[in-house]
């Protein structure tokens, strides 16, 4: 949609009307500015004159015009200001929806990737506001140049050569001042660093997270001379700057004072010469000296906010041209039952990495069993659920569901089929119903009763706001947002459950009673379940150890406990503890 | 009082940095004397063209060009070496009131953490280091430069022109109405609009967070999250849209009458100027400056109306924080005169009971128990037994009110802290993972010994982490890497064997780790708390009958203290625990 180079033309995409008439207006506005000169010019002349009767109306005339001439000024202005409100209104309500649309297209393996999600928060705060600042930028920038524009024309008039020895004098101004905003923004990355770390040193010194180790390792006087270090050096880079920002900044002033003193000796010739008059000279001087002043004080600012905008709009397009989720395959034949599911010599790796997740992995799973997944951290367990769920589709082999490959399968009736339970679970801050994408009182209270949450949902209010996302809405604690996840599962009624260590957060003595819970729910559903709870794995129909990439061991709790293999010594480690 | 106030932040400013302090705004001084210089020599100038028109010569007027220009780029320089002088003055002085706040806030009592407004009254003593350097600027600039600059321009214009000085007058009548009009802080508004920004990030989040999106997308939550996170956006858009022109016809008018103040005294001007009361060039010249004696009696104006209580409220607020911090600190006093702990042969609770603050009950009731020295004892109990708090209150972070706590036989509250606490080591639940290098994160503030270091990292358990990059900062956003969950709670077990105190606290791990890795810290326990005393919370009941000795916590209450053995027999509380967990794998 908005694939476009500047600021000028996204925003005349987004809201044409307003922003023309915003350019319009300003561009009017910094063409006064000469035409106030003109003015300003016959009345100094006139009051110069003479001092009879007749030259005093033309001097009121004069004076009058002047005010009009300012109050027109300020209705256009005032104009100005109105459509710019609508101008930042719409991009306010447009933008942050149109990156959260393309947020809502990426598939899970761009996500992922840590370079984009850094790209990706860099663009996500404050977009629109930075968006209409850059653009602001740009149309100050317009502004100074029409200003300057102007001011040169009327010189030209009186005399050509003048306004181009003046342009003269002007270009290498204009360049420095350029250069002067880009390095500046270069200049303080060096100690902006350093405070960050400095920040972090204060962080330990004052977070409450740290305060135990803090008291009792006494690392205060510690860190407070880390702190102490990165500051003063990150004060002595930044002082360093400032000097040469600065001084930098007062050499500009200074060429502009040379800038004016040229102009004055040029415009003087004019006089002399006959070509202007004194009022011409004045209020060219005036206007000149007004108009520098201003712009000096700012330009080097007004730079390098060009230059932050210029790398900014980068980073948008970066973030436009990241690889969409291909569009589903529309389907009519949509299976609501699964029988079975299959993988078919899988092998899967990372994109950017040779290690093998899954190496010719095989097996079959049919309806109406549990099956226990287990294996060390970092076998691949969770990525072998991603794999079921649709989340990656750059491998070799099959994966079949009911003798279907899975990529041929719309993704969204793909994922619709698990009822899956997270290991870390999210605190979604919206109402029960909306959560439980259930309507149902009463199963809804039955299944609360049994999990034990049933103080979640009450008569007078049945569904809540779940989080304290408004000043109503119910904190709940770290158990209830598991249990009520599980409780969501069960609702849900679909085709096969998926749980990944559903247990994690939960401590041991309280996991126990879980895992008896979940027996009962699921009863004899299709179901996988993640785990490293042998004592848990125990109660599947079947258990599968996952190691290397592949499948090592398959059995129930009895057999495999009969094959002295992994499992037999994984589950013996565990029980060993408990023996009397 | 208020003098008091007054007077002491000035103090605390000047001390911060007195060169600068002095160098800054005396040139703040020379700026208001020398500002001016320009509209004079401007004007001095623009009297001498209508002769050059006339005589068509050049050379006399150059020397008041030059005048002109010289007044100008003097300002210019000492325009730099007040903003230069000032910068740094103000990095200066911040770095030193910061380090005051920062020693401050670190030798606090540990229990004032748990006390909400000590938080916000932390960040209020921060935000106090800024009150007070714009406070006392704000005065030191009208006092040093727009005093005198009023004072030389007014001289100035009375010499032009003894009437001249009313003209400021009609300067001061719209800035002055102005100012009445101008908002009150939108800060409600503010508030409104970051709430709403705030639901959108928490929709955005918990819809494509890298954490939440597979949840979002398998259960199928994008078209809710993102109809809701759009609704915000709308919402947040027309609000702003309402606060924006609002903002605008107020600034309209603000700047209307300003217009109107500029024709009355561009009228007044013409009027003397035509009548001959000034020249031609005082006139132009003060034409060309009417904009910037606008901004100066604004800001002096805005300056004074801007509440000068509102800042002194501030500055007061802050060193009652100061203040409050300190006197939370442990008694210096007592503390230089308090014995020295040489040995500990024992731990003895007596009757102590704790409660935090703001809490309805206690945490821990009447619990009483005696440690030998070298005992290995295991704590266990559900979530909310107390467990943590009796290793808090056990080597001092936290103090109780009630009962006793000794170690050798001296009451810890009469103990010199700082032989207290290099008694004890620990890795709690929740360690540090510090933007350090690893053997930084590992010795902390203990004095660093290689040899000391080495032979941790040998010890069976701890080897993986000699393999650990030696020079990179564990931490991905200072652009180092970081650790996994094992090897950070490796870095933690090392960072506790390093400091090896005569007591060690354990408190473990709940995240979920495979039966492996926790049978390997387990051990790792074992090892590193071979010969002393030991104290070790655990969840795993298991683990638990590897101590000497286990105590058994229910509702803030010891209910079982002995072996194994003895609490099957006698600790009805142990028995269900055990059974939670052993049935399973012994049906």
């Amino acid at each position: 949609m908005k694939n476009n180079q500047n600021y000028i033309s996204r925003f005349l995409q987004m809201d044409r009307r307003n922003t023309l008439l915003t350019l319009c207006l300003k561009t009017v506005s910094a063409l006064l500015l000469s035409a106030e000169t003109l003015i300003i010019a016959k009345l100094i002349d006139h009051i110069i004159s003479g001092i009879a009767v007749s030259q005093g109306r033309a001097i009121l005339c004069d004076t009058v015009l002047l005010a009009l001439f300012w109050l027109v000024k300020r209705a256009i202005l005032f104009m100005d200001g109105i459509f710019h409100a609508r101008l930042k209104r719409t991009v306010h309500a447009k933008l942050p929806s149109y990156i959260l649309e393309k947020k809502a297209a990426l598939p899970y393996l761009i996500l992922e990737n840590q370079e984009n999600q850094e790209l990706i928060r860099r663009i996500s705060s404050d977009t629109a506001a930075k968006f209409c600042s850059y653009f602001e930028n740009i149309v100050s920038l317009m502004e100074i140049a029409i200003q300057l524009l102007g001011l040169l024309v009327l010189v030209a008039v009186r005399n050509a050569l003048f306004s181009g020895l003046l342009l003269l004098v002007l270009i290498p101004y204009i360049i420095y001042s350029i250069r002067n905003g880009q390095s500046s923004y270069e200049a303080y990355e060096a100690s902006e660093e350093l405070f960050r770390r400095a920040d972090y040193y204060q962080d330990v010194m004052k977070d409450r997270k740290y305060v135990e180790e803090r008291t009792l390792f006494q690392y205060g006087d510690f860190f407070q001379e880390r702190w102490a270090k990165k500051s003063r050096e990150a004060i002595r880079i930044e002082t360093r700057a400032n000097f040469a920002i600065f001084s930098k900044a007062g050499a500009i002033n200074i060429f502009s004072t040379i800038v004016i003193g040229v102009l004055s000796g040029l415009l003087m010739l004019t006089v002399v010469r006959g070509q202007s008059t004194v009022g011409f000279f004045i209020a060219v001087m005036k206007s000149f000296i007004n108009f520098i002043d201003t712009v000096s004080s700012r330009f080097a600012g007004r730079m390098s906010t060009c230059e932050k905008g210029i790398l900014y709009l980068q980073d948008i397009r970066r973030f436009e041209q990241l690889e969409e989720e291909t569009a589903s395959i529309q389907d009519t034949d949509t299976p609501d039952v699964v029988e079975t599911i299959e993988f078919c010599h899988v092998t899967f790796s990372y994109p950017q990495s040779t290690r093998k997740i899954f190496d010719d992995l095989s097996f079959k799973l049919t309806r109406n069993r549990q099956y226990a997944l287990v294996g060390e951290n970092g076998a691949g367990k969770s990525t072998l659920l991603k794999l079921i769920m649709g989340f990656y589709e750059d491998y070799t082999g099959q994966i079949l569901i009911n003798g279907r490959e899975i990529r041929s399968i719309p993704r969204e009736t793909l994922r619709r089929l698990y009822s899956f339970v997270p290991q870390e679970i999210t605190r979604y801050e919206i109402r029960l119903n909306e959560y439980l994408k259930n309507n149902d009182r009463t199963r809804i209270h039955d299944i609360f009763t049994t999990l034990g949450i049933h103080d979640i949902s009450t008569t007078t209010d049945p569904f809540p706001l779940l989080g304290k996302i408004e000043d109503e809405g119910r904190d709940l604690s770290g158990g209830q947002w598991q249990l009520l996840a599980v409780a969501r599962a069960i609702l849900d009624e679909r085709a096969v459950y998926v749980l990944d260590e559903p247990t994690a957060a939960i401590d041991p003595i309280r996991e126990a009673r879980l895992y008896q819970l979940f027996q009962k729910m699921m009863g004899s559903r299709f179901a996988i379940l993640v785990t490293h709870r042998l004592g848990a794995a125990k109660m599947a129909d079947e258990i599968i150890v996952l190691k290397d990439g592949r499948i090592q061991e398959r059995g129930s709790h009895d057999e495999l406990m009969a094959q002295n293999g992994i499992y037999q010594s994984m589950y013996d480690t565990q029980r060993k503890w408990y023996e009397t | 009082m208020r003098q008091n106030i007054i007077a002491k932040a000035f103090k605390e400013l000047f001390a911060a940095s007195r060169t600068m302090f002095l160098l800054s705004y005396g040139f703040t001084l020379l700026q208001g004397l020398s500002r001016v210089l320009p509209i004079v020599t401007l004007q001095l100038l623009f009297d001498q063209i209508p002769a050059v028109a006339q005589t068509g010569n050049l050379t006399g007027i150059l020397w008041f060009l030059l005048a002109f220009a010289g007044a100008r780029i003097l300002c210019h320089i000492i325009d730099f070496a007040v903003n230069y002088l000032y910068e740094t003055y103000n990095l200066i002085a911040g770095y030193g009131m910061n380090r005051n706040v920062n020693r401050k806030v670190y030798t606090a009592k540990g229990i004032e953490f748990e006390k909400t407004d000590f938080l916000e009254k932390v960040n209020k003593a921060y935000r106090g280091t800024k009150s007070i350097r714009k406070f006392i600027d704000t005065w030191m600039l009208i006092l040093l430069l727009y005093l005198p600059e009023m004072t030389v321009i007014l001289l100035y214009l009375y010499r032009a022109h003894p009437c001249l000085p009313l003209v400021f007058i009609l300067l001061l009548f719209p800035s002055a109405i102005v100012l009445r009009l101008q908002e009150r802080e939108f800060s409600a508004q503010e508030e409104q609009a970051a709430n709403l920004q705030r639901k959108i990030d928490i929709y955005d989040r918990s819809a494509f967070g890298i954490r939440s999106v597979i949840e979002t997308k398998v259960i199928g939550y994008e078209q809710l999250l993102v109809g809701k996170a759009h609704q915000c956006i709308e919402d947040k858009s027309g609000h702003e849209y309402r606060y924006q022109q609002k903002k605008n016809s107020l600034e309209n008018i603000e700047k209307a009458i300003i217009d109107l103040g500029h024709i009355a005294i561009f009228g007044v001007l013409v009027w003397c100027t035509y009548r001959q009361i000034i020249s031609v060039g005082v006139f132009a010249a003060l034409a060309t400056s009417l904009d910037e004696l606008f901004e100066m009696t604004e800001n002096i104006l805005s300056v004074i109306a801007e509440g000068v209580s509102e800042e002194l409220e501030k500055i007061r607020n802050y060193f009652k924080i100061i203040e409050d911090i300190d006197s939370s600190a442990p008694d210096s006093d007592q503390q230089s005169k308090a014995p020295e702990l040489t040995q500990i042969p024992s731990i003895d609770f007596e009757q102590v009971s704790f409660r935090y603050p703001n809490a309805s009950h206690n945490a821990l009731e009447n619990v009483s128990f005696h440690i030998r020295k070298g005992e290995h004892i295991a704590i266990v109990g559900e979530n909310g037994s107390g467990k943590s708090t009796v290793m808090k209150l056990l080597c001092g972070i936290y103090t109780c009110h009630d009962g006793c706590i000794r170690i050798g036989q001296k009451d810890i509250k009469s103990c010199n802290i700082s032989s207290l606490y290099p008694k004890f080591t620990a890795v709690f639940q929740n360690y540090g993972r510090y933007a350090m290098t690893v053997d930084e994160n590992i010795q902390l503030a203990e004095t660093a010994d290689p040899q000391k270091l080495a032979a941790v990292k040998d010890l069976q358990g701890l080897e993986c982490l000699q393999e650990l990059p030696g020079s990179e900062i564990l931490s991905r956003e200072f652009g180092g890497t970081d650790l996994s969950g094992g090897q950070w709670q490796r870095i933690a077990i090392a960072r506790a064997k390093y400091r090896d105190g005569d007591i060690y606290l354990l408190d473990e791990p709940t995240a979920a780790i495979d039966p492996n890795e926790e049978k390997r810290l387990y051990d790792l326990f074992q090892t590193i708390t071979d010969g002393k005393t030991a104290v070790i919370v655990t969840h795993r009941m298991s683990a638990a009958r590897l101590a000497d000795r286990i105590m058994v916590f229910k509702a803030g209450r010891l209910c079982g203290f002995g072996t194994h053995g003895e609490l099957q027999e006698h600790c009805g509380e142990y028995r269900r625990l055990w059974s939670s967990q052993a049935d399973i794998y012994i049906k």
